[in-house]
């Protein structure tokens, strides 16, 4: 019989992300996945073991789940970087810093390509890029679309580089 | 006599060894670490546009400047910018993704937010959310 990988005395009842789990995490699994917020996709794993057969969603505590942008990258382009606490319960990055420390930072920007990461000068939000479209005129700034998990419109949503995020941050390979 | 001082030498490395093996020592209940300034002091701050940021900035100027009664009231727009939907512990918990992640306690949280290592780690995300604002 498969053990509880955080309860080794304790029978598995359920196998998550290939993980044992016994029925006392199972049943908190699913409590905190019901605690993350709507705007977090996906949802399954934004999730963490506290102690105590005590799991919460992650940042938050009570139902107060935190962020998602740089979580959402990571499931889209499958972004492993980090140590365990910097990751979700399946295992993808979910920190600004540590997503885009793991590319390296594209200095032209003529050179953007869709699935490369954007992320905002302070290094506090993220997204990837969907589309980009020649410049307009001749040596003109093409017109770059990004996908992000967005908390301010509740959805995963596509807005423009140049105007709602106002041409600013850095692109990443 | 050389048999016992066998014996006391032995005693004594045993002593050596378990000391050295013993844990890491941890904060003991009497004794913990401030747990605004654990929460904050390496939490990475996710936050969209300058509307969300500018909530941050308020709430953190809040924890510097209110009373534990005061902040207990401080109500903060949530990410839509719905008006006074979150408390101070709710705007934290929703922005700063604490490193490690671990919970915050709103009991000991008006206790100790105004010590001065959480008046630290306060004033540091400020500066930092600042410096995004500019």
């Amino acid at each position: 019989m498969a053990k509880c990988a955080l309860h080794p005395g304790r029978d598995s009842a359920a196998v998550i992300f290939g993980t044992n789990y016994c029925k006392a995490c199972e049943d908190g699994i699913d409590a905190a996945r019901a605690l993350v917020d709507k705007h977090v996709v996906p949802k399954e794993c934004f999730i963490w073991y506290k102690s105590n057969d005590n799991w919460q969603p992650i940042g938050g505590t009570g139902g107060r789940p935190g962020t998602g942008c740089a979580h959402w990258v990571a499931h889209q382009l499958g972004v492993h970087a980090g140590s365990k606490d910097d990751k979700c319960l399946q295992g993808f990055t979910y920190r600004v810093k540590v997503l885009v420390g793991s590319r390296s930072k594209i200095a032209d920007i003529s050179k953007v390509k869709p699935k490369d990461i954007w992320a905002s000068p302070t290094l506090d939000h993220t997204g990837l890029v969907l589309r980009v479209e020649p410049p307009p005129k001749p040596g003109g700034q093409p017109k770059i679309i990004i996908r992000h998990d967005s908390s301010r419109q509740g959805r995963v949503a596509d807005n423009e580089f140049a105007t709602f995020f106002k041409g600013a941050g850095s692109f990443y390979h | 006599m050389r048999s016992s001082r066998a014996i006391v030498l032995l005693t004594i490395s045993a002593r050596c060894a378990c000391r050295s093996a013993a844990p890491p020592a941890v904060s003991s209940p009497s004794n913990p670490e401030n747990s605004v300034a654990a929460f904050l002091k390496n939490a990475e701050r996710q936050s969209e546009d300058d509307g969300q940021r500018r909530e941050i900035q308020r709430g953190l100027r809040d924890m510097l400047e209110k009373s534990p009664a005061e902040l207990r009231q401080a109500r903060y727009q949530d990410y839509q910018g719905h008006e006074n939907a979150w408390s101070i512990t709710e705007l934290l918990k929703h922005y700063f993704v604490p490193d490690p992640l671990m919970t915050l306690d709103d009991q000991r949280f008006f206790q100790e937010f105004r010590e001065q290592a959480a008046r630290a780690a306060i004033q540091q995300q400020l500066d930092a959310v600042d410096r995004a604002l500019r």
